[in-house]
């Protein structure tokens, strides 16, 4: 299992899509700090008056907690694609391109589709968050790290789900949700290895754990617009907002999200024959 | 030979990038330092603004009915009808205003933000009789009663709702680089301390 891991890993390093993923968020990241950190920085002091709040902070500025401009927002929609890129394919192509059965050959078909699972589940998580890394170091060189303070206006208010780190640890808040924002984007990405099963075309796969992102918050704004619940994997993701969740909310919900992939993916990886 | 030089480069460039890194972070923290002091104005030592002495009076709790019946709010005021009207309060300050200068002085007076010292709840105040400045005359003293908006589920869990009776309420009105609120602190009308 280790030897095909390594495998894995090294096609994942060397696919141009891995590099092409990376370098699309990373365009994103750095494009906010050019037009929103960097003429911030340049006048610190532009709208800040001590009545109304503090100059402008990296923890209220960077790209994962700039709410307020298009940049964030891309990014958040952007984040099914950027982490299908760099591995979840790999698996339809094994199959199609006949690789899968040289290894079939060598190893355990188990060997292969664990790997081949925790390597697209990886690939999608460091892709999604080097970006928003080089965004946050960048943005660290540039504005100072002031503490937020409840002005009103940050979104994140009593309620919200890790609102007292955020308020007195906020390095350690942006480090709790890009965990969380690493789980989601490996098991959106391991959600085309599951598509697998029932689709059979390379542009609707490539498609489908955006459509299920984005799906998820359309059915969202449906039948939990009114209530306090959501199952919108964008906000629940997402530092910038303050969603009204306990914690366990947004870890149950990846994890069966995550265990319903896994289960079909594993199920029919099994069942198939390839030969 | 060639990747020797290749990675000579490279630890090179790294080591650079990494020192402007450092550089920059230390210094623009050195520059904007975060808030170390707090001041609190309480009914013994009142806070000072351009000249206006600040004194927190004292501060209520309302449910909605209370509040209906003291000011009059209409309906409208309580915008989350889906929640029991147990579920709200609405918080009312006391502060007092003095000019100490031999001029004329405006002052904001909803410039506020309450702040729930240990429950964390925030929100914005408005003046109660709808007037947002007001002008002292040399050596006046005005009294003034700022109200939050309506603090329901989604601003306050249900179970700080029975804690609010126990909360200490900041009203800060400086934040950088010092930290200025009014402290109106629980049992304030009765003269205990938490």
């Amino acid at each position: 299992m280790i030897e095909q891991m390594k495998t894995e890993y090294r096609r994942m390093f060397r696919a141009a899509s891995f590099w092409i993923a990376l370098g699309l968020g990373s365009i994103i990241a750095i494009a906010q700090i050019v037009f929103v950190v960097y003429p911030l920085s340049l006048h610190m002091l532009q709208f800040y008056t001590g009545h109304t709040g503090i100059p402008p902070s990296v923890y209220t500025k960077w790209l994962g907690q700039d709410g307020a401009t298009a940049y964030h927002e891309i990014y958040r929609i952007s984040i099914p694609i950027i982490a299908m890129l760099p591995h979840a394919l790999s698996y339809y192509f094994d199959k199609k391109q006949g690789y899968i059965k040289n290894i079939y050959t060598r190893t355990k078909k188990k060997n292969y589709l664990v790997a081949k699972y925790i390597v697209t589940f990886t690939s999608g998580g460091i892709a999604v968050c080097i970006p928003y890394c080089i965004n946050f170091w960048l943005s660290s060189c540039l504005l100072p790290q002031l503490i937020p303070v409840r002005n009103g206006m940050a979104p994140l208010v009593a309620t919200s789900v890790f609102q007292s780190i955020y308020y007195r640890n906020p390095l350690l808040y942006t480090i709790i949700f890009m965990g969380i924002l690493f789980v989601y984007s490996g098991v959106f990405a391991t959600t085309a290895l599951a598509a697998v099963t029932f689709v059979d075309n390379v542009f609707l796969l490539s498609m489908f754990p955006f459509l299920l992102w984005y799906g998820l918050g359309s059915i969202d704004k449906y039948f939990f617009e009114s209530s306090m619940c959501t199952i919108n994997p964008m906000l629940l993701s997402d530092m910038a907002v303050g969603i009204h969740v306990p914690v366990w909310y947004i870890l149950i919900y990846i994890v069966i999200l995550g265990a319903l992939s896994a289960a079909l993916y594993f199920w029919n990886g099994e069942r198939a024959d390839v030969f | 030979m060639k990747r020797k030089i290749g990675l000579l480069l490279m630890v090179i460039g790294t080591f650079i990038l990494v020192t402007i890194s450092i550089y920059s972070i230390q210094d623009v923290n050195d520059r904007f330092p975060n808030v170390t002091e707090y001041e609190y104005a309480t009914k013994d030592s009142p806070g000072q603004m351009n000249g206006i002495e600040i004194l927190p009076l004292e501060h209520h709790i309302y449910t909605k009915e209370e509040y209906q019946k003291i000011y009059g709010a209409s309906n409208s005021f309580f915008e989350n009808e889906q929640y029991s009207a147990d579920n709200y309060r609405i918080l009312v300050f006391t502060i007092q205003y003095h000019n100490t200068l031999t001029q004329t002085l405006q002052c904001e007076v909803d410039g506020y933000e309450m702040i729930g010292k240990h429950t964390g709840i925030h929100n914005g105040v408005m003046a109660l009789n709808g007037r947002d400045t007001i002008q002292l005359a040399p050596q006046e003293t005005q009294i003034v009663s700022v109200g939050t908006g309506v603090l329901a589920p989604g601003l306050i869990f249900q179970t700080d709702i029975a804690k609010l009776e126990e909360e200490d309420f900041l009203l800060t009105y400086w934040w950088y680089p010092k930290n200025q609120s009014l402290l109106f602190a629980a049992h304030d009308e009765i003269g205990e301390d938490r």
